[in-house]
């Protein structure tokens, strides 16, 4: 479904990234976790293609975003990228909601300039999603007027609508306070039971061992430890997982 | 007192004026339908990543901003005859030049409106899939729209008084109009009536932005 090799990334003399490699399969729910400033966010964005990689292939769905050619990192062409990256999509941990929009219009306004959906298919999509999300009675309210859960929960609804194969999260929880953040964390559990595939940085332990299939622990711009969630969060977590867990 | 103790003749005076009332509202209008999309093409073009576009821009809202209106109004009606052999009508010069100077303060003005955007914007539509044209003209724009209000109605205020400077090449405006009838009858009283003629004009502008800020309000950032 989503592979990224020897993926290299720095900030002016920060390498931020070292090598990084990471495989996600089709209905798998892989939890990143790590400290502040261990690159894993940087990573996210490097698969949504918000920042271009300094190294590294990366081939969503079978197709390539960025391959090597001659020691150089290529990107596919404008139109291109474009459409591959519809595969992706991506919840930002401060919502990023269109401020002037209502909660419908941040919902079907994209579907309808990027996918040229009608009016009635926008908004039978996005009416479905509002009330998987349990939103459905603040289709007409602005971002403004709801709590930093219901954003998130829009956020995710607006994500959604697009139909992307791979569903990304980044730090979703935590603007949130403990409630508002099981308000999401619920939400994300729902979409796992569907087997969506799906790719979330958090800080929540319990919920990365609960959620996720697998688990990545990255450290200053390396995976540390990859695998199954019960083996690298479980009873015989490793030294350097109880020290970031703060045991 | 030659006409604020006379009823009659202040009405025939302030009826004097009309005409470069007239005149004024054409000025002032015509400025802005032609300065603020300037200043828009003019902001995102000093916003090019190109420094061959963006240096040639900042140094166009350099001199604008930084020599007398007055003295544009003169080099435009003066010079651009010289250089292509062409008359410039008088209204013609003054619209151009009162066009050209507003556009480059409602560049800046624009500019800045568009830089406040928080970044998060532009990256949720580029999750999304959008354009760039459809990021701007969908997201950003409006955004900008009520962010300029408040600056925008400070420079739409000034224009209302700056129409009075198109006097220097003998436009009719109001001023030279009241001009004219303080001379002819040795009395300062028609600049006060034009004087209430802008005031009056710039209550309504007031109205109008606090209007509009109302209207934006319908969401907060």
């Amino acid at each position: 479904m989503l592979e990224a090799t020897h993926i290299r990334k720095s900030f002016g003399d920060t390498r931020v990234l070292k090598d990084v490699s990471l495989r996600v399969s089709r209905g798998e729910v892989v939890a990143i976790i790590g400290r502040s400033g261990s690159g894993k966010s940087t990573l996210l964005r490097c698969l949504n293609d918000l920042e271009t990689v300094d190294g590294g292939e990366i081939r969503i769905g079978g197709q390539a975003l960025v391959t090597m050619q001659a020691g150089q990192p290529v990107y596919k062409k404008d139109g291109e990228r474009r459409a591959l990256m519809l595969k992706m999509g991506m919840v930002f941990q401060s919502y990023h909601l269109f401020p002037h929009c209502s909660v419908l219009r941040n919902l079907t306004m994209p579907q309808k300039l990027v996918l040229g959906r009608g009016d009635g298919e926008a908004e039978a999509k996005a009416r479905d999603l509002l009330a998987k999300v349990g939103l459905s009675d603040k289709a007409g309210a602005y971002p403004c007027q709801l709590s930093g859960g219901q954003c998130q929960r829009v956020a995710i609804a607006r994500a959604l609508c697009m139909d992307p194969d791979i569903l990304c999260f980044d730090e979703p929880t935590s603007a949130l306070d403990p409630q508002l953040t099981q308000e999401v964390l619920g939400v994300i559990r729902r979409l796992a039971q569907e087997k969506r595939t799906m790719i979330v940085v958090t800080h929540e332990m319990r919920f990365a061992r609960d959620v996720a299939d697998r688990v990545i622990y990255m450290e200053d711009g390396v995976v540390v430890q990859d695998g199954p969630a019960q083996e690298v969060l479980g009873d015989h977590r490793s030294d350097a997982i109880r020290a970031f867990a703060g045991e | 007192m030659r006409y604020f103790n006379n009823p009659e003749a202040l009405l025939r005076l302030v009826s004097s004026m009309q005409e470069g009332f007239a005149i004024t509202l054409t000025i002032f209008f015509a400025t802005l339908l032609f300065s603020i999309p300037l200043g828009m093409v003019i902001a995102l073009l000093r916003m090019n990543r190109h420094r061959a576009v963006s240096v040639p821009v900042s140094l166009y809202i350099l001199v604008m901003r930084g020599t007398p209106l007055m003295l544009q109004i003169f080099a435009i009606y003066f010079a651009v005859p010289m250089l292509t052999g062409h008359n410039l009508e008088r209204m013609t010069a003054t619209i151009l030049a009162f066009s050209l100077n507003y556009a480059a303060y409602f560049a800046e003005i624009f500019r800045g409106g568009i830089m406040s955007i928080p970044v998060g914007q532009y990256e949720a539509c580029r999750v999304l899939g959008m354009r760039r044209s459809q990021t701007f003209f969908y997201v950003v724009l409006p955004q900008v729209f009520k962010r300029v209000l408040l600056p925008v109605s400070n420079e739409v205020i000034t224009l209302v008084k700056d129409t009075s400077l198109a006097n220097v090449i003998a436009v009719g405006e109001l001023f030279r109009a009241a001009k004219n009838e303080a001379s002819r009858t040795a009395s300062i009283e028609p600049l006060f009536v034009a004087g209430l003629f802008y005031l009056i004009m710039n209550g309504l502008v007031t109205l109008f932005f606090n209007r509009l800020t109302q209207r934006m309000s319908y969401y907060r950032d």
